[in-house]
């Protein structure tokens, strides 16, 4: 198939890549997306300053796979890229319905460890010894309330403000969020053009900094912070709730728009 | 990204978020911090379109939630000549990172305002606005108080987009 073979991109585009990164190896090479996305692949040949601030070509061929599925789905659907929750988010029970505690931490000298009986794949940290040191025998309304104090506690106290993720996990995300963006682009939802902009602009755009605060291929560390924004799909979503893309005529209109999520449900 | 952030931290999580949506409409934007009040706020700026949020909590800030949303942010050249000219936490940048929002706040009274007025008098606009308002623009803004409150009888409900 030949979307899974290599292609050398023209000099001028692998010279682009090379200007804001280093490069992985010497041979530079990006992925062809296939004849069904020739359209994309000339917008990037023909504007080689927003592949060299998304750094596509450094970028290992599994990711540009990646991308270029991304934006196929995106064009088979009509709808934006996706990207799944990172595991994590379910860990540290961000999703309520589940409750799942792990990755919870309590003072060691105040709280003895104990399992959940319903859920032994969680454990749970909670004082389980009465004054002079007797265990407790935890029912599951107290394991319960527990919980849902815990819950609370962690939102008004120490909220979670930090999400890790996989290697793949974050790749997804990342890949879904510029594919997103090349989708945006080549079927004109907006009527401004991310090739008018300057390399600053686009850096701010494409960088990985723009989704994670740290994205650590060395050290293998991928980290979101405050706010996950995980899907293009969802953020689409808002977007279409509180703006009319029909009446946007330029940046300004979608920076003002976008200030109205404040009144949407 | 609708309904599930993962942290509910004022200014902080709403300062990314308004970047993020942004973001999806292939805008670039920026989120930073300190500026605000001194230290410890998130603000954003769209170099772009030459926007400035000053605060993140004022999207929701009981007294601004009668601004309307195209009203809502700064402007970029008045905050890189007023207040990121100044180190982070000194006056005069301090004081002047709230003048937008408090303009905002005079220009288009919410709810909250209204009762804060009717309930404590004139006292409660003086001291909210000393700082950034002549007498004469309080008294002003005591004027349209009043006659809005049709002489503190009635409250309308805040609307600012509509």
């Amino acid at each position: 198939m030949k979307k899974d073979l290599i292609y050398s991109l023209p000099v001028l585009l692998a010279t682009a890549c090379s200007d804001d990164a280093e490069p992985q190896s010497n041979n530079i090479q990006c992925i062809h997306p296939g004849e069904d996305l020739q359209a994309y692949y000339d917008l990037l040949t023909q504007n080689p300053q927003v592949v060299a601030a998304m750094n596509l070509c450094e970028r290992p061929a599994s990711f540009q796979t990646l991308l270029w599925d991304k934006v196929r789905e995106a064009e088979k659907t009509g709808l934006p890229p996706d990207a799944p929750k990172p595991q994590s988010y379910y860990d540290f029970g961000l999703e309520m319905e589940t409750k799942s505690l792990s990755g919870v931490s309590f003072d060691s000298n105040q709280y003895q460890k104990i399992e959940m009986v319903e859920n032994a794949e969680y454990d749970f940290y909670f004082p389980a010894k009465d004054g002079e040191g007797r265990k407790l025998i935890i029912s599951n309304q107290v394991l319960e309330r527990a919980t849902e104090t815990f819950l609370r506690n962690q939102e008004e106290r120490e909220p979670i403000k930090t999400i890790y993720t996989t290697k793949e996990e974050a790749q997804e995300i990342y890949a879904a969020h510029l594919a997103h963006s090349l989708w945006i682009e080549k079927n004109e939802k907006v009527p401004w053009s991310i090739i008018d902009y300057n390399s600053e602009q686009l850096g701010e755009l494409f960088g990985t900094r723009t989704w994670f605060k740290t994205w650590d291929e060395k050290n293998d560390e991928y980290v979101i912070s405050l706010v996950l924004d995980h899907s293009p799909r969802e953020t689409w979503k808002v977007i279409n709730d509180i703006v009319d893309l029909e009446d946007l005529t330029d940046q300004k209109a979608g920076v003002r728009g976008s200030a109205g999520y404040r009144y949407s449900e | 990204m609708s309904v599930e952030l993962i942290a509910r931290e004022g200014c902080q999580s709403i300062g990314a978020y308004d970047v993020k949506l942004a973001n999806a409409l292939n805008i670039p934007g920026e989120h930073f911090n300190g500026y605000f009040n001194g230290e410890g706020h998130r603000s954003v700026k769209f170099e772009l379109t030459g926007h400035v949020l000053a605060h993140g909590d004022d999207v929701y800030a009981a007294y601004q939630t009668n601004t309307p949303s195209s009203e809502l942010m700064a402007s970029l050249e008045f905050w890189k000549e007023n207040v990121l000219a100044y180190p982070k936490g000194e006056e005069p940048g301090v004081h002047n990172s709230w003048v937008h929002s408090v303009n905002s706040m005079m220009k288009f009274p919410a709810w909250r305002l209204l009762r804060d007025y009717c309930e404590d008098g004139k006292g409660s606009l003086t001291e909210r606005f000393k700082d950034f308002a002549s007498e004469k623009e309080i008294d002003e803004l005591e004027e349209r108080i009043v006659d809005i409150t049709n002489g503190c009888m009635d409250f309308p409900e805040n609307s600012p987009d509509n």
